[in-house]
């Protein structure tokens, strides 16, 4: 099915493709100019000597803030294919530049657009990177009917120890902004830190911690049958890695870092549980929900969710204003934007393939003539990326897992991340065309400081606007190291280059047997 | 326009049978019904073959699905509140004025209104997310939707008083709760789309009209009240012009391009004007 369509996609980006060939083909073979230098290195590959490639933004360059120039214009005019990566990539003047220059004929690829359709996996865009944590709330399954349980039973759900280096609060905020605190460990444990709920409750709270470091909350559960009957219905001790590794709480648990988990009272079994789709491990849009034992979990809690408790009285119940806390909100509404998708996908190199079916096509589309020749280049450059995949892979995977840390300069390596098994722990700014705010600043350095993370990760191309995070890991003593994410410079010279540098630099730089 | 995707959120449709997420064969029950109790869900599901906007009556044993046209949503006395003291909320209204609010979170009498993609055929075979599009409404005062954030910051999905049509994004596979805000007793009528790409590439919408009825009052009265414009038939329009790709072995697929589509843009900009 995906293949039919893909086919009809290329067809219909690719009309009027080719009917001009002649002009194009004439001594330096088919023209094609790319938006960037790795998009021309992959259509290099495919398309070999029988292509002439310009890419627009130079050699070194940023993507993200180029301003195209008349001479850009020129190239594009005479250019018999096109290919841009699209997605917010390129700013929009350089997308105009190619839309308003193309010449009647030629054919306009956007790369990270059309992908999906030939395999590449794309995820959204992320907005605000405090929200891109685990949604974790309260529920009660079972309808208990075996302990006497009916629709006015209520089940009294209590805190009653908690080991860590600082305080929990857990509270819903109500509609209008009133909090409604449940459990503050803050004045000790006792019979108020409780919650009621009904049977069948489902429902979403905050969890604000007062310190990094591990905690562990034990939680019991009474069900309430009226005529002050009150019956155990579970206890349950849930682990929390609150700004620090949770791969380095235990080994052999499920780290709970995204998705959406509830802390259940099965009041059929009589067990407290995370009922979790464990997101992070499928990745699979079907997941389903399924029960893990409270000692089998471990709750991320990262930096990225680091908040500032506001001048607000009625919230002086987490600490005095101004106090940074860790807190996992109660809605994730915002954390990315409608419709809109990472455009780095290259870092992930089965994307790359995509990319490289995608431009054959669009070139046997353009030039008929040399399609066997674009056919064997395609087939012989897949090959090569997937043994790149598997050492990409191999070397990301000698990284101890509590050290798979990602801080860098943008937000450019999600796909990389997701991939290859990674945290994105920390970026100064989404998009290198930002400036950092103060709160920003400051939570990256908590973030480095926390996490005790080896090294930091600066692009090249942006080490003149690294001046942030290199100070920031001078002051905490961290390595600085070098990965590629949207172009090239004098040592590597080719998409392999940057993949096999960024896998050998990880590994060196994090660590690793 | 809003721009914002909802979380990112697979959750259990809370009701007290085992396993109680969305079922592939629960049935889809006609007949006029006001709800003002318990769980309601709107969502897209398909339905012989056609994704089709409903509402999933968590209220019922087992859960059943709801033309929305059967449907009002009563809002009851008990959830009139007031905008407070704080400048977070002014955009409800000046401090004092009244306020109707169903809650996000579960409120004991009251009702229980969100919105799911967890339908498993939506949940395997659209796209990453659906798009959820307020094209107008009417009604006697302002209705707002929105999700407390950190400290309880208001996180907007509609405001019935900024420019129509907004949108949001809702992942597939996923169930989110809101707080319905409304100014005035009476009955409010939204004209909801929910839309969506399949894996294989069709573009998928239903279009229909959310009937709720805010106070006290005899709720029916929604019935009664006409929508601006009958979307109703632009659902049955779009259903009967769906052409499903045919795949021969080998063959080419026939692209879906329908009239609805069409039909559903020229009613939006016949509405601006409202």
């Amino acid at each position: 099915m995906r293949r039919h369509l893909s086919a009809a996609l290329a067809v219909t980006l690719l009309i009027g493709a080719g009917c001009d060939r002649a002009a194009g083909a004439g001594d330096g073979g088919l023209r094609v100019v790319t938006t960037t230098e790795i998009l021309a290195d992959l259509v290099r590959q495919v398309g070999g000597d029988k292509v002439t490639v310009d890419s627009i933004v130079p050699s070194g360059g940023d993507p993200h803030s180029y301003e195209p120039n008349p001479g850009d214009a020129v190239k594009v005019s005479k250019a018999d294919v096109t290919f841009t990566n699209h997605l917010l990539l390129e700013p929009h003047g350089l997308i105009k530049t190619i839309d308003t220059n193309i010449k009647d004929g030629a054919s306009n690829v956007s790369l990270a657009e059309v992908s999906e359709s030939y395999g590449a996996t794309v995820i959204p865009l992320v907005e605000n990177i405090g929200l891109d944590v685990l949604w974790l709330g309260l529920a009660v399954r079972g309808d208990g009917e075996q302990r006497g349980a009916t629709r006015s039973s209520d089940i009294l759900l209590s805190a009653t120890a908690l080991d860590g280096p600082g305080h929990l609060a857990v509270y819903l905020t109500q509609t209008l902004g009133e909090p409604e605190v449940y459990v503050n460990s803050a004045d000790g444990l006792d019979a108020k830190d409780s919650v009621s709920l009904p049977p069948a409750a489902h429902t979403h709270v905050n969890w604000a911690f007062s310190k990094p470091g591990i905690y562990r909350l034990t939680l019991r559960a009474a069900l309430r049958t009226g005529g002050g009957v009150s019956e155990p219905a579970g206890e349950g001790t849930f682990t929390f890695a609150v700004g620090v590794d949770p791969h380095s709480v235990r080994s052999g648990a499920t780290i709970l870092g995204d998705g959406h988990t509830d802390i259940a009272v099965d009041l059929d079994s009589g067990q407290i549980y995370a009922y979790s789709d464990v997101a992070s491990a499928s990745g699979d849009a079907a997941r389903k929900q399924a029960s893990l034992p409270a000692g089998d979990v471990v709750i991320d809690v990262p930096n990225k969710a680091i908040e500032t408790v506001p001048d607000d009285p009625r919230f002086g119940f987490i600490g005095a204003p101004g106090t940074r806390i860790h807190q996992l909100p109660q809605a994730v509404l915002g954390k990315h934007v409608h419709g809109e998708i990472d455009p780095h996908l290259w870092e992930d190199v089965r994307n790359a393939k995509a990319y490289a079916q995608l431009i054959r096509d669009a070139l046997v589309k353009a030039d008929p003539d040399s399609a066997a020749t674009y056919r064997d280049n395609a087939r012989r450059y897949l090959a090569t990326l997937d043994e790149l995949d598997e050492y990409v892979r191999g070397q990301i995977g000698r990284i101890p897992a509590d050290r798979r840390q990602l801080i860098t300069t943008h937000d450019a390596f999600g796909y990389l991340a997701k991939a290859y098994d990674m945290t994105v722990a920390g970026f100064v700014v989404p998009n290198p065309a930002q400036e950092p705010s103060a709160a920003q600043v400051t939570k990256l350095t908590e973030t480095i400081r926390n996490l005790r993370v080896p090294a930091v990760f600066v692009e090249p191309h942006l080490a003149n606007r690294a001046a942030v995070l290199t100070q920031v890991a001078k002051d905490q003593g961290v390595r600085i190291c070098k990965l590629y994410g949207d172009s090239f410079d004098e040592h590597a010279r080719s998409y392999v280059d940057m993949m096999r540098h960024n896998a050998d630099e990880l590994r060196d730089c994090l660590g690793g047997p | 326009m809003m721009r914002m995707l909802l979380a990112l959120v697979v959750a259990l449709a809370p009701t007290p049978t085992v396993g109680s997420s969305v079922q592939p064969d629960e049935p889809t029950v006609t007949g006029r019904t006001v709800l003002d109790e318990g769980h309601v869900d709107l969502g897209p599901r398909f339905v012989d073959g056609a994704w089709t906007l409903q509402l999933r009556d968590d209220t019922a044993r087992p859960s059943v699905w709801r033309p929305l046209s059967d449907v009002v949503l009563q809002v009851a006395e008990a959830a009139r509140t007031t905008v407070p003291a704080d400048e977070r909320f002014a955009f409800l209204g000046a401090t004092g004025a009244p306020l109707w609010v169903l809650p996000q979170a579960q409120q004991p009498g009251m009702l229980w209104p969100g919105w799911n993609t967890q339908d498993p055929r939506v949940a395997t075979t659209v796209n990453r997310e659906a798009t959820w599009t307020l094209h107008g409404l009417t009604g006697p005062g302002h209705f707002v939707l929105f999700l407390n954030g950190n400290f309880g910051e208001p996180q907007v999905v509609f405001d019935g008083a900024k420019p129509m049509p907004q949108r949001t994004g809702v992942e597939v596979n996923t169930h989110v709760h809101g707080n319905w805000v409304f100014t005035a007793p009476g009955s409010y009528l939204l004209d909801v789309e929910m839309s969506g790409t399949t894996t294989d590439g069709r573009e998928v919408s239903d279009r229909d009209t959310l009937r709720v009825f805010v106070g006290a009052g005899d709720a029916t009265a929604a019935f009664a009240t006409n929508p601006p414009t009958p979307a109703h038939a632009t659902r049955d329009v779009q259903e009967s012009t769906v052409v499903w790709p045919l795949l021969a072995g080998g063959g080419a697929v026939l692209l879906v391009i329908l009239a609805g589509g069409l039909l559903t843009r020229r009613r939006a900009s016949s509405r601006t004007g409202e």
